[in-house]
């Protein structure tokens, strides 16, 4: 009788990771981040030339607008910059958990007598 | 009966605020939204980056669930994206407006001030050859105009849940309040289409109509010039995946399946990134790229010669492309390069057949349509642009050739021929800023001038490569000769042309 053929990995439950990659991956997204961030303050700037350049509602309605644009440029900034701490902690916890789980088989393991 | 005195004071005012408007300060704001507006797409480019980095080097049900924060990030983002092209749309319009407003309200209010004589040289001397009256109501209605313009900056943003200029409080809110999920309806693919509408339209998709349209229409896409090097991949290995579980494959179809399958192993198993350009199994045409060929600073593109077939040369072809890559690095360390194993014709595979252009009729056009297609994705996300060298061996000068007479220019900054059996007219119909040529004395086809003028003649006007006697036909990309360095130089772009 011959045994049963493994089954293939689930990859919906196959778990691989390469911290160092999410590290990389991390750093991108701060440097998106921070982009995005730069690109916030100068929207905002030009909200106020544009204040400053049209007097009266013309001038209040597009620098509000401008003003806007720096918000909603933030709100992805900071979505970005949050995605990046959690793959940064991602891979830090893997290399503790791997550690560990090293440190558990290794105290399991007597060294042979010499 | 009274004159109508607070109207006028309300027309007066009115022409002063607007005649006070600072046009310059204007011009400046919206220059500095427009390149915010710009630098958006690029943004979002590398966004969705990230996420197909994060899909290959992690996996499980966390890897889930930072892809997908991934991809919401890259949906919002998309939407902010289209709604500030609109805003900016807006911006610039009110800039039009409000110059023509402030122009005509200096004149109107100048004029309302002098005395009559002096009202009729302020309009003779000024461009504006009409009456009083009309320049008034013109700068009013230029103004009003601009106020709408002013407003709409704004309401532009309203599907981002902006309301009176505030922005959500949150990025939950703002995602919360887009469209971003719910079924997808793939785009229809616009086959038939030139390079730079294919990309515009792509980079105006948003990114799960992309991944809908990979899904759905992936020999359209595979094999669709302006698509980004990564979306034609996908679509292409998909591609790839079906022909290998199809037992009824025909013969050759699948002998050129499998060999683009081990090409593909092989290099991902030694750790270089692999992007499927095309495949076309019925026509027997197959394109490789190596490296990143969205994000590289220089590209080359290979084009063999006579006798060369997918399924029994790509192997070779790839091992050029490598070392073409390689050279290129080693000219340049700190440039970014790709290269691409373009198999995009169908060579001759005679050597009758070797003596007539049909083959390069056929392939140049194509060529001329992937490398256009090459910069046009590129340039559609708002990327850097790229350094492209086509390097022809043998009968694929004769392509490049052809690929010159399509419409259009060549989209190369180099172009590279080895081994020519000769060329119809001289190196500047190739519409290329350089061109380069290697044809040894010990290459017999290099002196046939089957299809025109040799390479290597005076007046012909190309750069010679330095070459060996003792190399062959089958040697200019051989590491113990000296052309292969040449190459390298001239892909990095640090070679000097003349």
């Amino acid at each position: 009788m011959s045994s049963p053929a493994p089954r293939p990995l689930d990859p919906v439950q196959a778990v691989t990771v390469e911290p160092e990659a999410l590290d990389a991956l991390g750093a991108e997204l701060t440097a998106l981040a921070a982009d995005l961030v730069e690109d916030a303050d100068v929207s905002r700037i030009a909200a106020a030339d544009l204040r400053l350049a049209l007097a009266g509602p013309e001038g209040w309605s597009a620098g509000a607008a401008a003003t806007a644009w720096g918000s909603l440029l933030d709100l992805l900034a900071r979505q970005a910059g949050g995605l990046a701490l959690r793959l940064s902690a991602a891979a830090a916890a893997y290399r503790a958990q791997d550690s560990a789980t090293a440190a558990r088989i290794g105290a399991g393991h007597a060294p042979a007598p010499r | 009966m009274t004159a109508p005195a607070p109207a006028v004071d309300a027309t007066t005012a009115r022409l002063s605020g607007v005649a006070a408007w600072e046009v310059p300060l204007l011009r400046r704001a919206v220059a500095c939204l427009a390149g915010v507006a710009g630098r958006l797409s690029p943004w979002r480019a590398r966004l969705q980056a990230v996420g197909r980095a994060l899909e290959d080097s992690w996996s499980g049900p966390a890897a889930r669930s930072a892809g997908g924060a991934v991809a919401e990030l890259a949906t919002v983002a998309w939407e902010l994206d289209a709604s500030v092209e609109l805003s900016l749309t807006a911006y610039e319009r009110l800039l039009v407006e409000a110059g023509e407003a402030q122009e005509l309200a200096v004149v109107a209010v100048a004029a309302a001030r002098a005395s009559p004589p002096a009202v009729r040289d302020l309009l003779a001397g000024s461009l504006l050859d009409v009456p009083l009256l009309s320049v008034t109501e013109d700068a009013l209605v230029h103004a009003s105009r601009a106020a709408a313009a002013a407003d709409e900056t704004g309401t532009a943003l309203a599907g981002l849940g902006v309301r009176d200029a505030f922005a959500p409080a949150s990025f939950a809110g703002l995602a919360g309040g887009l469209p971003i999920v719910g079924p997808v309806v793939p785009p229809p693919v616009p086959t038939g289409r030139p390079p730079d509408e294919v990309a515009a339209w792509w980079a105006g998709l948003a990114p799960a109509a992309q991944s809908a349209a990979i899904a759905v229409a992936p020999p359209a896409l595979g094999a669709l010039d302006g698509v980004p090097a990564w979306a034609r991949d996908r679509a292409n290995r998909r591609l790839l995946d079906r022909a290998l579980a199809d037992p009824g494959l025909p013969a050759r179809m699948a002998a050129t399946a499998a060999a683009v399958a081990r090409s593909v192993a092989a290099e991902e198993a030694a750790g270089r990134e692999v992007q499927v350009q095309l495949l076309d199994l019925a026509g027997d045409r197959v394109a490789l790229g190596l490296g990143d060929l969205d994000a590289a600073d220089a590209v080359a593109v290979l084009v063999p010669g006579i006798l060369t077939t997918p399924a029994d040369d790509l192997d070779a072809l790839i091992r050029d492309a490598a070392a073409v890559g390689l050279a290129a690095r080693a000219a340049a360390p700190g440039v970014a390069v790709a290269t691409v194993a373009w198999l995009g014709y169908r060579t001759p595979q005679s050597i009758p057949a070797a003596a007539s252009r049909v083959p390069a009729w056929r392939g140049g056009p194509a060529l001329a349509s992937g490398l256009a297609g090459l910069d046009a994705a590129r340039a559609a996300t708002g990327g850097d642009p790229v350094r492209t060298t086509v390097v022809a061996h043998s009968y694929g000068t004769v392509v490049v050739d052809e690929a010159a007479d399509a419409p259009g220019d060549l989209a190369a900054d180099a172009v590279v021929l080895l081994g020519s059996p000769g060329m119809e007219q001289d190196a500047s119909a190739l519409e290329a800023d350089a061109v380069y040529d290697s044809g040894s004395s010990g290459d017999p086809v290099a002196w046939l001038g089957w299809f025109g003028r040799p390479t290597w003649a005076d007046g012909f006007g190309s750069t010679g490569l330095p070459g060996d006697a003792a190399m062959g036909h089958s040697d200019y990309y051989d590491p113990d000769f000296p052309t292969l360095a040449a190459i390298g130089e001239v892909v990095a772009g640090t070679r000097p042309a003349g």
